[in-house]
């Protein structure tokens, strides 16, 4: 059941299991703990759920479209009678309130109010500044959920001619964030991850990436190169020239103490996909991949690998070393070849920085929370709890709902019989 | 009468698709009333004020996409106008908004839009509900993968059988002593999946799984006896194979040649003193891939590296003199446990040595295993490394069983024979309906991902049998199930051949029948079946099609 | 945008893909052409060769099947048999000069916006290019002289071939053959060794169909229908199994019945009876396959001239008088009663049903089982070479490795089967190691 934007103590049922994040990992936990029979609030911080996966154009090991099961997902979720879901919602913290677990959330209402909107364009015609947009930037779409106009923030300067064109007078552009304190029984962590940014300590900078157009995060390529886009070359993203030459470093920060102390055990497999995506629409392309360890190690993966280099993907054991912004040049990679210990250098058009994924943190999870006899059990799913690609994530999410439920009728049953 | 309800999305419609343009192009036969907004359910009362439907009339609202607001807008029309029999036509998204400034164009294309709408009303068929199975779950095989799920679906109060060809429970637990990640012990992973309630045939195969009304029929051989038991759900956790060094590294051949799993059980033994720790090592070689990532076994297990990491780990703590070198192409150990694991493993001074070619390798010695010979890489001249053990790291391969299953079951399996999920969204559910894969069966899995596949693997089942469908089958097409009209039926089975789901079946009478618990409404019978006794309402019918040509549908004739 | 509107599209969408695709190119008010007219389906799959018919016989100028990747479907690749289904078809429809360009069959192509848009609009252009199709016109042509490939009396049986009948009758069967009468060559059931005087051969006669009425009588228990009653009746009394003595294409024929359950196959017994260089000639078979068989002569290719095509096809139908003998004469036709007496394919205005669409969809009902006999041809009144569309479409199963009488899985159905489950061809082993050598 979708509350988009309204939540109140008392719609929350008190036995509820609140899922932090509606990602692939935090939809299936709430479909099996609602196919059980067990209530849950699904608090999705984006303006649908489905998370990361709707940002993947095609998911490995079978190259097909991300976003078809995910959304038909999230749909399942939308309409489940036991499961609420509340998007622009973010859990900011965990207390109790003597008895039961209160779990405090924050919604913070888009201007133009998504339930409403008939996404007729009414808006975007009248606003001065171009500020009204059909997309969202960031995520593709969901198409479980009626579309909805969007303002941008940073070209916005509330002068209301969109509030006075709303036919159905969808837009408020004072709306506030509100805190609401809910109860809960238990709590599952499904936050996933986040690129590194620059300024973050799981950031390096000596890769370059937001340093240039040219030099981008996988997730960037992912948007950038994507069939959403329908180009038909690749151009680089700083002067729009065709591409020639593009690089994929992976754990260029990543497995390293100073930035990712581990391996994000996704990024090889994407990168490879991303790289043969590229071969098969662009023979002509030259894609080199430098890797560490280049670990594929699901089902199916290792013959994913073996097609990429068929089909003319070079792959080049090393470490990477520093991306740098060269000029006429182009990127500039400095590398250490594994095989004979050297140092070299390559000029590429585009260079894709695989930075590792940081796991999210997990929002008013604290030792003393989860200490106190009634505070609720938390658990974990999804690449929050360990690196995990779309399949893992599903089965962690499911085994963490099955997890949650026994518990809870262990809990049950002992209750009971006292 | 037809009656059709233009919504001008508040008007923004309008100009482009004019109230008076579409009249014209619908002709008389439909009555077009234009109106604001139908996705509010006062607006959608206000603009149905005056009207009147009898149950001979039919409503189309030509309004926008069902995935923007026409599900709702249909919605409101249907609950302003109780038991009315309306349709949605998309003009917004399929026709205004991608339209070109030939008005006229547009004008016809929403009138045939509209008309296409008015056919689905006519060839719909009434909806009808799938009863529950109340069966209980089959788990084939008792590793760690089919205790997590036989003890998951206890715990959830599912009934449940497990059976097991050996005659004690615990598969691989049986076998291994200390599990990566987290070194505990597979003796305490046993104890944590308890099979309360659950029911136990160990000495049990699973042979023959046929499909019966309502779910699997499965044959449970016990020695020579053998019966048979229906389930609604069957997990199929058989595990795999490890594949055996067979020559390898002169394996067989000189003393010290062991495999993984001979070291894992020497270390557990001197771990638990029962033997000494003299048989220990002094200067370990581990080769990784021997017999894997070659031409026969294209794949990686994923599950060689931690394990050898793993024994690295304990032989050091045991013997913390030894000397430990890990040949490896790469070592596998993504997430961050395992890369935890293999740091540690550095620290402590295992050494891992990067070698391209495996076969490459001279292994020396007579008798006993004396040194591995590295040769010259483009970085590193030859090496040669004193050993008094060779261990080889082989990978996992499916089980015989499992082939054999999904053989009978019509599974698809990859070319290494591990049997298929729906990856990478849904990959515990297989092609069958009601069939699900945890575990070895359907790629190498080390005990903690056996344990959560397992657990996901029965919660999927209990929600198959919950909600009688696939959790992967998560936006069932609404409607009735496809089915058969017997009379026409030839009984050629094309329907039984082409049904992805195993939904239509020969009956006795040489007539196909369709099991409507098992349709997902795709119509692929409807497709094949020449005879068009397969239907399903919701392919598009002849009428739908003319309908989209402007063709006005004849009225039904037959010749013969 | 530049396509004129009265040129219609059908466009089959499945509703997990290219509908979504379909659904955001109107929310992002992309261009399309006007002609579009989308019809969700639940799945790719699910459209049959005769809505696909159906569409061009109305005056569709072009249908598009859209669906999802292929392995990529999410009722266990249905549309790989779509696939299959489709290209069949395109294949027949060039047989008839309809150009393969009109059916746009796109998998996972067409599930973002710009990508459905790009397709959508870059098939109208293309259908803008294509010459106008042919009508097909009302029955004006009169038939043709062509040579009738049935040797009338037929022959007295060698030696050779009453032996082998005696001997099954000694075995106890039956022997259903052709037995010289004063109408000349008529089907019969031998039951004694002296009955074999009268047994004749090089005879075209549909034998496949009669014997497998009498084994589908078998299993029913009554005779039902209106052909051969006598002789069904007696074969119903007589309890000894049959054994058929016919050629090649008649075994085929049995066989396929068999495999569309019509009666089990342990029943079929054969005689083989050759065929003659002279017989091989006058059907034109490409499948002379019993031991003795003459050989068939350089298969000739069929003409890829679509407007030649088109032409000559537009005068064969029109001489149609929607008899349906090709229908009747059909051993592999087995469905009680014939879709396509119903208004499936028909344009508006005609007797139903068209024979364009009529005769295209026939062909496509019996692809896969259809034994190249040639019963359909030789009993058409009015002469139409029907044998060319079966055999059009037989070449393209052929392509596939397909042949229809041999037992195999047919690659219209559950291709699902054969496929690799990934989607992706697993790679020929090029080095070990990451590296490439």
């Amino acid at each position: 059941m979708l509350s988009a934007l309204n939540l109140s103590a008392s719609q929350v049922d008190p036995r509820s299991v609140l899922i932090v994040g509606g990602g692939v990992s935090g939809m299936q936990a709430a479909l099996s703990l609602a196919a059980l029979g067990v209530p849950v609030l699904l608090v999705e911080k984006n303006a649908h759920l489905g998370g990361q996966v709707m940002r993947l154009d095609k998911v490995y090991p079978t190259d097909h479209c991300a976003f078809c099961p995910a959304w038909s997902t999230a749909k399942a979720c939308y309409e489940s009678p036991l499961i609420k879901v509340v998007l622009h919602a973010e859990l900011t913290g965990l207390s109790t309130d003597g008895e039961q677990a209160l779990a405090e959330v924050t919604l913070r209402r888009p201007a133009i109010d998504p339930a409403s909107c008939l996404f007729c364009g009414s808006c975007a015609e009248a606003c001065p500044r171009k500020a009204v947009l059909r997309r969202d930037p960031i995520m593709t779409w969901d198409p479980a959920l009626p579309p909805a106009m969007r303002i941008d923030e940073a070209l916005c300067d509330k002068c209301g001619a969109c509030a006075k064109a709303c036919p159905v007078q969808a837009i408020d552009l004072g709306v506030k964030p509100v805190t609401v304190s809910v109860p809960v029984a238990d709590v599952i962590y499904a936050t996933g991850f986040a690129e590194p940014r620059p300024g973050e300590p799981e950031h390096a900078p000596e890769f370059g990436s937001g340093s240039h157009p040219d030099i981008c995060t996988a997730m960037e390529f992912e948007a950038w190169h994507g069939e959403s886009r329908g180009q038909d070359r690749l151009t680089t993203r700083s002067d729009g020239r065709p591409v020639r030459r593009v690089a994929f470093v992976q754990c260029a920060g990543a497995r390293d103490v100073r930035h990712l102390p581990y391996c994000a055990a996704v990024c090889c497999m994407h990168a490879m996909k991303q790289a043969r995506w590229l071969k098969r629409r662009q023979p002509d392309l030259d894609i080199t991949l430098f890797y560490n360890d280049l670990r594929a190690p699901g089902a199916g993966q290792e013959a994913y690998v073996r097609a990429g280099e068929v089909e003319g993907i070079r792959l080049v054991r090393s470490r990477p070393g520093l991306v740098k912004e060269a000029g006429k040049l182009g990127i500039g990679l400095r590398y250490e070849d594994a095989a004979t210990g050297s140092a070299l250098g390559e000029h590429f058009d585009m260079v894709v920085v695989n930075g590792g994924l940081a796991q999210c943190p997990l929002p008013g999870h604290t030792p003393a929370a989860s200490a106190g006899p009634l505070a609720p059990v938390t658990l974990a799913c999804g690449f929050c709890a360990e690196p995990v690609d779309v399949a893992g994530a599903v089965i962690q999410g499911v085994a963490t709902a099955a997890a949650a439920a026994m518990r809870r009728r262990s809990a049950e049953s002992v209750g009971g019989d006292a | 009468m037809k009656y059709c309800l233009y919504c001008t999305c508040m008007g923004t419609l309008a100009s482009s698709l004019k109230e008076e343009a579409l009249r014209s192009a619908l002709g008389p036969a439909v009555a077009l009333k234009a109106v604001d907004r139908l996705c509010d359910n006062a607006a959608c009362r206000k603009a149905l004020e005056g009207m009147a439907f009898g149950p001979a009339d039919t409503v189309v609202a030509a309004a926008c996409s069902k995935g923007s607001r026409g599900a709702q807008a249909l919605a409101c029309l249907r609950s302003a106008a109780p038991g009315v029999r309306a349709e949605l036509a998309d003009i917004r998204e399929a026709c205004v908004w991608p339209g070109s400034k030939d008005s006229a164009g547009v004008a016809a294309q929403a009138a045939d839009l509209v008309r296409m709408g008015f056919a689905r009303l006519e060839s719909a068929a009434p909806a009808e509900a799938c009863p529950a199975s109340g069966k209980g779950v089959l788990v084939a095989g008792a590793g760690p993968a089919g205790m997590a799920a036989a003890s998951a679906l206890a715990a959830l109060g599912v009934p449940v059988t497990l059976a097991e060809r050996r005659t004690s429970l615990g598969g691989m637990l049986n076998q291994l002593g200390t599990l990566f990640p987290r070194m505990e012990s597979a003796s305490s992973v046993k104890a944590a999946l308890p099979l309360d309630g659950a029911d136990v045939l160990l000495g049990t195969e699973v042979r023959g799984i046929v499909r019966e009304k309502g779910g699997w029929s499965v044959e449970l051989r016990s020695g020579a006896e053998s019966k048979r038991a229906s389930f609604g759900a069957v997990i199929l956790a058989l595990g795999g194979r490890p594949v055996l060094p067979g020559g390898k590294m002169r394996s067989g051949e000189l003393k010290g040649v062991v495999s993984q799993m001979e070291l894992d059980a020497l270390l557990t033994a001197v771990e638990q003193g029962r033997k000494s720790a003299d048989l220990l090592p002094a200067d370990a070689v581990f080769v990784q891939c021997v017999n894997a990532r070659d031409e026969e076994h294209n794949y990686c297990s994923a599950l060689c590296c931690p394990t050898a990491v793993k024994n690295a780990l304990r032989l050091v703590a045991l013997k913390p003199e030894a000397t430990v070198t890990v040949l490896n192409r790469q070592m596998v150990m993504p997430g961050v446990a395992l890369e935890a694991l293999y740091r540690k493993a550095m620290q402590s001074g295992v050494r891992f040595l990067h070698v391209d070619d495996m076969n490459a390798l001279a292994v020396e010695g007579e008798g006993n295993v004396r040194a591995v010979r590295l040769p010259a890489s483009a970085g590193a001249p030859e090496e040669v490394l004193k050993a008094d053990m060779l261990v080889c790291s082989t990978p996992v391969a499916p089980a015989p069983a499992s082939v054999e299953l999904a053989e009978g079951l019509g599974l698809r399996m990859d070319a290494m024979r591990f049997i298929r999920g729906h990856e990478p969204a849904h990959p515990l559910e297989s092609d069958a309906e009601g069939v699900f894969l945890c575990g070895s069966v359907r790629w190498p899995a080390f005990v903690d991902q056996a344990v959560e596949q397992g657990r996901a693997a029965a919660v999927m089942a209990a929600r198959f049998l919950r909600e009688n469908r696939m959790p992967m089958d998560e936006m069932p097409e609404e409607g009735p199930a496809a089915s058969i009209r017997t009379a026409l039926c030839s009984g050629c089975g094309r329907c039984v051949q082409a049904c992805p789901h195993g939904a239509c079946r020969l009956g006795e009478d040489g007539k196909s029948a369709v099991e409507a618990e098992l349709c997902r409404r795709c119509g692929a019978c409807a497709a094949v079946c020449p005879c068009k006794a397969a239907v399903l309402p919701g392919v598009p019918s002849t009428r739908e099609i003319l309908a989209a040509l402007g063709v006005v549908a004849p009225t039904k004739r037959r010749l013969s | 945008m530049a396509s004129s509107t009265d040129k219609k599209i059908c466009v089959f969408a499945c509703r997990f893909c290219s509908l979504l695709g379909a659904e955001r190119a109107g929310r992002d008010r992309l261009p399309l052409p006007a002609g579009i007219r989308l019809m969700p389906v639940s799945c790719a799959g699910s459209v049959s060769a005769d809505a696909v018919i159906q569409a061009f016989v109305n005056g569709a100028s072009g249908v598009a099947v859209l669906g999802c990747h292929l392995g990529g479907c999410r009722h266990n690749d249905a549309n790989r048999d779509e696939h299959v289904r489709l290209e069949t078809l395109a294949d027949l429809l060039e047989a008839v000069g309809i150009d393969r360009r009109r059916l746009l069959i796109s998998w996972g192509t067409a599930h973002e916006a710009e990508q459905y848009a790009r397709t959508m609009n870059d098939f109208a252009a293309e259908l803008d290019t294509l010459p106008a199709m042919l009508p097909v016109a009302p029955a004006s042509e009169k038939r043709p002289e062509r040579p009738v490939p049935v040797l009338d009396e037929g022959v007295a049986a060698p030696a050779e071939l009453r032996g082998k009948a005696a001997e099954a009758i000694r075995s106890g069967k039956a022997v259903l053959a052709l037995s010289a009468s004063s109408r000349g060559p008529v089907p019969a059931l031998f039951r004694t060794e002296a009955e074999l005087e009268a047994l004749v051969c090089g005879v075209k006669y549909p034998l496949g169909k009669l014997a497998g009425r009498i084994l589908r009588d078998r299993r029913t228990g009554a005779v039902q229908g209106t052909d051969d009653l006598a002789l069904r009746a007696s074969a119903l009394a007589c309890e000894a199994p049959l054994a058929v003595l016919c050629r090649a294409c008649d075994a085929r024929a049995l066989k396929e019945q068999a495999a569309l359950n019509q009666f089990p196959a342990e029943e079929l017994c054969f005689i083989p009876e050759a065929c003659s260089p002279e017989q091989v000639a006058a059907c034109g078979c490409e499948r002379p396959e019993w031991p003795g068989d003459a050989p068939s002569e350089a298969a000739p290719a069929l003409p890829t001239d679509l407007a030649a095509n088109a032409a000559r096809w537009q005068k064969e139908f029109s001489r149609c008088v929607q008899c349906h003998w090709c229908r009747t004469a059909c051993p592999v036709c087995v469905c009680p009663t014939c879709a396509l007496d119903e208004c499936a394919v028909l344009p508006a205005g005609m007797m139903p049903p068209s024979p364009l669409g009529y005769h295209l969809a026939r062909a496509m009902h019996v692809a896969d089982v259809c034994v190249q006999c040639g019963a359909c041809q030789d009993v058409c009144p009015q002469g139409l070479p029907l044998l060319e569309l079966h055999r059009a479409v037989a070449r393209s199963l052929k392509a596939r490795g397909y042949a229809s009488g041999e037992g195999k899985a047919s690659p219209m159905r559950a291709q699902r089967r054969l496929g690799d489950a990934l989607g992706i061809a697993a790679p020929e082993w090029k080095s070990t190691g990451g590296k490439k050598a």
